[in-house]
């Protein structure tokens, strides 16, 4: 046989998503096909499963209570840097977005928009306490105060428009004050979201802290809705999907909250702010004696 | 210690007076139905049957409406039915402790968490423990106490929202 030069075979990725700080495939080995906005397909895209969920929630309730333990000014420091790390890397970000359809303009416009967004909620890390918190004038000697905390982990469905920016919009004012995510990214445009993962993973997030599922909604909302350990849901949802969620989460008394915010109302200064940390957090008072 | 505490508070339940909720002199009224009377005896039967040392004081209920005398639980364990649900009722499980350490874990060891209580003399301790708890309320060295102004309402499965001071209020507006 004579050596015939040949063409470079294509190295195409396995898309994995991030779970506990590790890049994993759905324990089901399921995936599900994504193709480009040409029709050409593009990757396996992980379809994950309730198992998959409550490995996310377990590895999430792991990182909990080490990142609330962490000072609002270092979680303020690790937002800020992952601001940085995807400023730097933004024209890869848009580029996914481009090639699923998204206008070129609206891609790079919606990647500033992301990255001033986690910088604002890096800001507010060190600063919701004050606003949320309390000295309260009891009529007694005791010295009462209120502080917000961490509610613990948080599930977070992302809308499908804009994938990436409503995912971010979404998962940081949640983990600014300390609590840890497992989010369900769009279904119709999952790949920035494992791009977002590959990132994170970089970053000075410790693992665990966001997890990152790929998959379909109508199998994982009724897990969402009813997993115990999940203490809160926030989510981008139609009318079934709400009501599917209220309901499961009901049993275990799960703080539900659903984005106002749709399309490119997510591009806007509203969609940001301190009420989506508010939503969020649990008060705690504390009655403390005065005097001997 | 958890010794004399409990010796005390034997004593203490045993001067209880059960009676007429309107009688200014009662110190333990009527349970609220039948309903819930039937639930407290079905979990203080539990107890007794998990293996939980049960106190009672021999002291005199109505004939007439639904009363349970005030009960004590020593030796409970944390996979007690008693340690894990909502009794609702004059009944107090005890679990004791050796460190700071474990008496916060044994306390977020619920899907409830409404409210709490430490006592001791130490000052940074209490602020230890209540940053620690997981509750809505931690009372040091009290009980029970509400204010307007001071924020009541739960973690976890205890509820949604607070009520009183500037923080119940919020949950009624919407600032601009």
């Amino acid at each position: 046989m004579s050596a015939k030069p040949m063409g470079r075979l294509p190295v195409t990725k396995t898309p994995k998503v991030y779970i506990g700080g590790a890049f994993v495939r759905s324990e089901s080995a399921r995936t599900f096909k994504v193709t480009g906005r040409d029709g050409a397909f593009f990757a396996n895209i992980p379809q994950c499963t309730r198992k998959d969920l409550r490995n996310a929630v377990e590895a999430a309730a792991k990182a909990g209570p080490g990142w609330a333990r962490r000072t609002p000014y270092n979680r303020a420091q690790i937002l800020y840097r992952l601001a940085e790390m995807l400023e730097a890397r933004s024209a890869e970000l848009a580029g996914s977005l481009v090639l699923f359809g998204a206008r070129e303009a609206d891609a790079r416009r919606g990647m500033a928009v992301g990255v001033d967004r986690l910088i604002h909620y890096a800001g507010w890390c060190d600063k919701y306490a004050q606003l949320l918190g309390s000295v309260n004038p009891v009529a007694s000697a005791h010295f009462n105060f209120t502080v917000p905390e961490p509610m613990g982990v948080v599930g977070v469905i992302a809308p499908d428009s804009p994938p990436l920016l409503g995912l971010l919009s979404m998962i940081a004012p949640v983990i600014a004050s300390g609590n840890t995510v497992v989010a369900l990214a769009s279904e119709r445009v999952p790949y920035p979201a494992i791009l977002l993962g590959e990132m994170l993973a970089t970053s000075d997030l410790p693992g665990g802290v966001v997890n990152l599922l790929t998959g379909f909604r109508r199998e994982l909302v009724p897990t969402f809705a009813t997993h115990a350990h999940l203490r809160a849901i926030y989510a981008s949802a139609g009318p079934e999907d709400r009501r599917a969620l209220r309901l499961g989460a009901a049993a275990s008394v799960k703080r539900v909250r659903f984005t106002g915010t749709e399309g490119a109302g997510w591009f806007a200064d509203s969609a940001q702010g301190l009420d989506a940390i508010r939503d969020f957090v649990e008060l705690k008072t504390t009655w403390h004696p005065i005097g001997s | 210690m958890a010794d004399r505490v409990v010796s005390r508070l034997k004593n203490r339940i045993r001067v209880l007076r059960v009676g007429d909720p309107l009688d200014k002199n009662t110190d333990l009224g009527a349970i609220n139905s039948k309903a819930q009377l039937t639930t407290i005896r079905r979990l203080v039967a539990s107890g007794v049957r998990e293996g939980a040392a049960m106190f009672q004081p021999q002291c005199p209920l109505p004939e007439k409406g639904y009363y349970f005398p005030p009960t004590l639980f020593t030796g409970v364990t944390q996979s007690h039915r008693i340690a894990r649900e909502e009794i609702f009722g004059p009944v107090l499980s005890i679990l004791t402790f050796r460190t700071v350490d474990e008496a916060i874990e044994k306390a977020n060891n619920t899907a409830y968490g409404l409210s709490a209580g430490v006592w001791t003399e130490k000052g940074s301790r209490i602020l230890r423990m209540s940053t620690e708890l997981k509750a809505g309320v931690v009372w040091a060295n009290t009980f029970n106490r509400f204010d307007p102004s001071s924020p009541f309402g739960g973690y976890k499965e205890s509820g949604f929202g607070r009520e009183g001071g500037r923080q119940g209020l919020l949950d009624y507006v919407s600032l601009r």
